[in-house]
């Protein structure tokens, strides 16, 4: 054993290690920017973890079609009664559009359409097993993705980006205790901060909080995006609330909801690259 | 020589190779999975070539295999590299000076790199946070992770010795 702290290969070994330390030293000092090695590594398997994806998707959507026949047909009945509470829902909805446009044009509001930039991925790796359902996607900073650049589906929000490589980023999502989203119920219009909870994300839910006790917010209320912050966009929807609970101290509520987006079982998402007041803070604070 | 020196770059070509498939197998989003778990495919095996090859290449397939780990992960990167390489270089030594080369010393030793290797990871990724019920990752997620990963490394320690010797003999012919 002597022999082995004194020889060459020990002293070799030692500059490794020391190189990985600086290497960790500064990916926690750059946040989001990938370092040399997670550079190479990742440039030089990502065209086998692309290709190794593409071909097991497939698969596994042929071979998903036989064998999930049960769950296909109770999701199709559940997606009917969906289908049948929405055209319930749109003909208020109709109602209420109708009303806003008198509203808006009373009141001259100019209507303002979020000015979002899209770029769409495809998720080819996923932490394995990781409650949180982080993943990695396919574009990087070559296709204008930044740090922390908002990712959602057509369903609903997803995450942010946590890390940019030039093909590729890292994605972690609403689930990760990590993850802070300011957001307000529709329909009390309370705010609170959406954050992963570890128990809760082993059933894909998250948690909203802190509510005021005597709120009224109740299961099924949507939760969106408030986009104060700047890191998402205002009035993204997140998901739905699933109950609402005392905290342990007992002075405030929090919501239990859960998310729009199959964050699960992700195969496709939009990264938001640019929207109207991202990065408000680091605005703010450049223009103090 | 010229031979020796083909068939032992070969050898690690294999090694790479495999290192590489097992590696997508852990981290696609569409294949094998057990309730939802995988095992951690790239650790018994970068632990089988330190065991075999010694604490020196294994340090260095070890760091291989912590950085592919890191890659897959969205926390901070490096702390696997530096766990797996200082892990690889203990279990070669180990099998050097202390343990036998048997395929139950094999599951051992994976079996403690990958605590090792987790326990770091909980404290540092979450427990030091001071995340309420962060427990849950390392009983629930971590250890599932550990115990699958033992039930693979069997097959996978006599795969890669069965590559070794099958090398060595034809190189020492």
């Amino acid at each position: 054993m002597q022999d082995f702290f004194k020889s060459s290969r020990f002293k070799i070994l030692s500059a490794l290690l020391v190189v990985l330390f600086a290497f960790m030293l500064r990916a926690t000092l750059t946040g989001g920017a990938s370092v040399l090695v997670s550079e190479i590594f990742g440039m030089a398997t990502q065209p086998f973890v692309s290709i190794s994806s593409s071909l097991s998707k497939g698969t596994a959507s042929f071979l998903g079609s036989f064998v999930n026949t049960n769950e296909i047909s109770r999701e199709n009945e559940e997606l009917r009664e969906q289908v049948r509470e929405l055209n319930e829902k749109l003909a208020a909805f109709e109602q209420y559009k109708h009303e806003n446009e008198y509203l808006r044009e009373y009141l001259e509001v100019k209507e303002q359409n979020p000015d979002f930039k899209f770029e769409t991925a495809e998720v080819i790796q996923r932490d394995p097993n990781n409650r949180f359902c982080s993943f990695m996607i396919d574009k990087g900073s070559l296709s204008g993705i930044e740090y922390l650049d908002p990712v959602i589906t057509a369903d609903g929000l997803v995450g942010r980006v946590v890390e940019v490589g030039y093909t590729y980023s890292k994605v972690a999502t609403i689930l990760d205790v990590e993850m802070d989203v300011g957001c307000y119920d529709v329909r009390t219009r309370d705010t609170g901060v959406l954050e992963g909870d570890a128990a809760l994300a082993a059933d894909g839910m998250c948690k909203m909080s802190p509510l005021p006790r005597e709120t009224v917010a109740a299961k099924g209320d949507l939760i969106l995006t408030t986009g104060i912050g700047g890191l998402f966009p205002k009035d993204i929807m997140i998901g739905k609330i699933q109950h609402v609970s005392v905290e342990s101290h007992g002075k405030s509520t929090y919501a239990v909801v859960k998310p729009a987006a199959q964050i699960a079982t992700l195969t496709d998402v939009m990264v938001i690259t640019d929207f109207l007041g991202q990065g408000g803070i680091n605005n703010a604070e450049n223009y103090e | 020589m010229y031979r020796d020196t083909m068939l032992c770059s070969l050898k690690h070509a294999l090694y790479i190779g495999i290192l590489i498939m097992l590696y997508l197998l852990q981290t696609n989003p569409f294949l094998f999975h057990i309730a939802g778990m995988r095992p951690l495919w790239i650790i018994p095996v970068v632990v089988a070539i330190a065991m075999l090859e010694g604490e020196y290449i294994g340090a260095f397939y070890g760091t291989a295999a912590g950085v592919l780990c890191d890659l897959s992960a969205t926390k901070l990167f490096g702390l696997n590299s530096v766990l797996m390489l200082l892990c690889c270089a203990a279990v070669g030594l180990a099998v050097i000076y202390l343990m036998r080369f048997t395929t139950l010393n094999s599951v051992l030793l994976t079996g403690a790199v990958m605590l090792v290797k987790d326990l770091f990871c909980f404290y540092f990724y979450y427990a030091m946070w001071g995340y309420s019920g962060i427990w849950r990752v390392f009983v629930f997620d971590m250890i599932p992770e550990l115990i699958l990963t033992l039930m693979v490394t069997p097959p996978l320690f006599l795969m890669l010795t069965h590559i070794k010797t099958k090398f060595d003999e034809r190189m020492s012919s």
